[in-house]
């Protein structure tokens, strides 16, 4: 295994428990550099979620998954569910794409943030407190809003307390699952911006999905691109997206309207992209 | 000549809290707008959320009421129609929403979906009706066979479709975009605004595109109006407005566009 690399996912495939036939990711192996922002860019039902869920696992229990993932030096993909209950939240955290769905309503947002900090180290409440308020001057969030329950805050301030929770035990690497699908874009730029911020201060890896090219343009060191389950193009972010080869990126880098020309969007002709990739 | 115009319109919401909702605060939702719409155009209201274009929207559709203001639509004014008075109105104006996974009955077929507007303002017999239903359903994009099918057996941008179908059957001479397609993947998103370019020069529609995405605006719109907290902070050609921001926040919304494709 190479050093540089964080995360090694060899052979990977997902597939529903009652037919082992049906892949819904198909043999995908890919690698996340340390300290480097990888993009995993495609459509629904790309696979892409699943790919970053399965890293976790936390597939949903009707499927499952073989192959092999490697987090530093430890084979995880094969790590009894106790173990990996240490392993979730502290070297490797998640921000989903829901801002509004994934914070427990009953609960103040502060104290949500303090469970994550209580559920890994064991220090003493006041302490943990202190770091959670040192979290949410990472992330912007003043101080104050330490006993406000999630129906008070924005979805941007929402999706803020979610990177505070993720990022508070200094994970290596983080995990978000389309973390600005949900947002308006000035609230998107913000959140960018602020997860780039984080990732140079803390030096994490981050593995980023998304559907959007310009979003990629705008956060990713690496790319990979995937369609109907596959890794169809990966490669460093500036190459695949000033110079695509596979004729899916070609297609979905034109679906995306352009602010510089004026040129007409196509939209992807599923059977043309069939045939041409038969040809490859 | 300008087809629709709204003058000086305003619109608060009163909210109430504290014990027994003792105090009650104004919050306004929209102050003193004024523009007017070119017919056979598209005029994109951008803005974030919270500014104000939804309760316009809303405004402009009469579902809600404003408390002052003008709104006039080819020549005939229309703010103080009411009840049956205001039929052939909603007719010529439809809206399409920003979520099409709740826009849809879900309890109706496709069929009964595009027939229902129809049979409400009673255009047509049975036999005219499914002529049209049939007609406009593959207008679309979408077959025939789909009619008998309930919403759940579709997926996003598919029932963005059956939503714009619904909307043009009324053969509306104007169409509300509520952020059409803010909910759907970037090539979903393609289809969607190539089949309402098409549509608008086909059939000579004039749009009132609400979104937060200025790529999508740059695409579809040739004008613009920018709100901020509900008031209108720039007005002009989407050139104009893209090379030459007058405020601050039409600035930093150009800036927040990822990437630069």
């Amino acid at each position: 295994m190479k050093t540089n690399n964080i995360l090694d996912v060899s052979n990977l495939s997902i597939y529903p428990r009652h037919s082992k036939t049906l892949k819904l990711v198909d043999d995908i192996s890919f690698n996340i550099p340390k300290g480097k922002v990888t993009c995993i860019v495609g459509e629904s039902g790309s696979g892409k979620s699943l790919t970053a869920l399965s890293i976790i696992q936390l597939l949903s229990v009707q499927l499952d998954f073989d192959g092999v993932i490697d987090f530093e030096k430890s084979r995880i993909s094969q790590l009894p569910e106790s173990k990996l209950r240490d392993l979730r939240g502290l070297d490797i955290a998640m921000i989903f794409q829901d801002p509004m769905t994934s914070l427990n309503p009953v609960f103040t947002v502060g104290y949500q943030v303090l469970e994550a900090v209580l559920a890994h180290r064991k220090i003493s409440k006041s302490e943990a407190k202190n770091e959670v308020i040192k979290a949410f001057d990472d992330v912007g969030i003043p101080a104050d809003r330490y006993d406000s329950f999630p129906d008070e805050l924005s979805g941007g301030q929402r999706q803020r307390i979610m990177i505070a929770m993720a990022i508070i035990n200094n994970p290596k690497l983080l995990i978000a699952d389309e973390p600005t699908t949900a947002l308006d874009v000035t609230v998107q730029k913000q959140i960018l911006d602020l997860i780039n911020k984080l990732q140079k201060k803390f030096n994490m890896s981050v593995l980023f999905i998304t559907h959007d090219f310009g979003v990629v343009q705008e956060i990713a060191d690496q790319v990979l691109v995937m369609y109907k389950g596959k890794i169809v193009e990966s490669g460093n972010a500036k190459k695949v997206i000033n110079l695509p080869n596979h004729p899916y990126t070609k297609a979905l880098l034109n679906c995306i309207p352009s602010l510089k020309s004026s040129k007409k969007l196509s939209p992807i002709n599923y059977k043309k992209l069939d045939q041409e990739m038969a040809k490859l | 000549m300008s087809y629709l115009t709204i003058k000086n319109l305003s619109k608060t919401y009163k909210k109430s809290s504290g014990f027994l909702n003792t105090k009650t605060f104004n919050i306004k939702a929209l102050d003193n707008i004024s523009f007017s719409v070119k017919k056979g155009s598209c005029m994109a209201i951008v803005g974030e959320s919270g500014s104000g274009k939804s309760t316009l929207a809303k405004i402009i559709m009469k579902l809600l009421h404003p408390e002052s203001g003008k709104l006039t639509f080819s020549g005939l004014s229309i703010s103080d129609l009411e009840g049956k008075k205001l039929l052939p109105y909603r007719r010529k104006v439809q809206m399409i929403f920003q979520d099409p996974f709740s826009s849809l009955n879900p309890k109706f077929t496709i069929q009964q979906v595009l027939a229902e507007p129809l049979k409400i303002h009673r255009l047509g017999n049975e036999y005219e009706i499914d002529n049209k239903v049939n007609k406009f359903i593959e207008l679309v994009g979408l077959k025939k066979e789909d009619l008998k099918k309930f919403p759940h057996q579709f997926s996003g941008g598919q029932r963005q479709r059956i939503c714009i179908a619904r909307a043009l059957i009324m053969e509306p001479e104007m169409i509300v975009c509520d952020e059409p397609v803010s909910a759907l993947d970037v090539s979903i998103q393609a289809q969607i605004l190539e089949l309402l370019k098409n549509l608008q020069s086909k059939l000579n529609l004039t749009y009132l595109f609400i979104t937060h995405d200025l790529r999508v605006v740059k695409y579809m719109a040739k004008e613009m109006i920018v709100l901020q907290k509900g008031k209108l902070v720039e007005k002009g050609t989407v050139k104009e407005v893209f090379s030459n921001p007058k405020t601050n926040y039409t600035k930093s919304l150009i800036d927040s566009i990822p990437g630069s494709i």
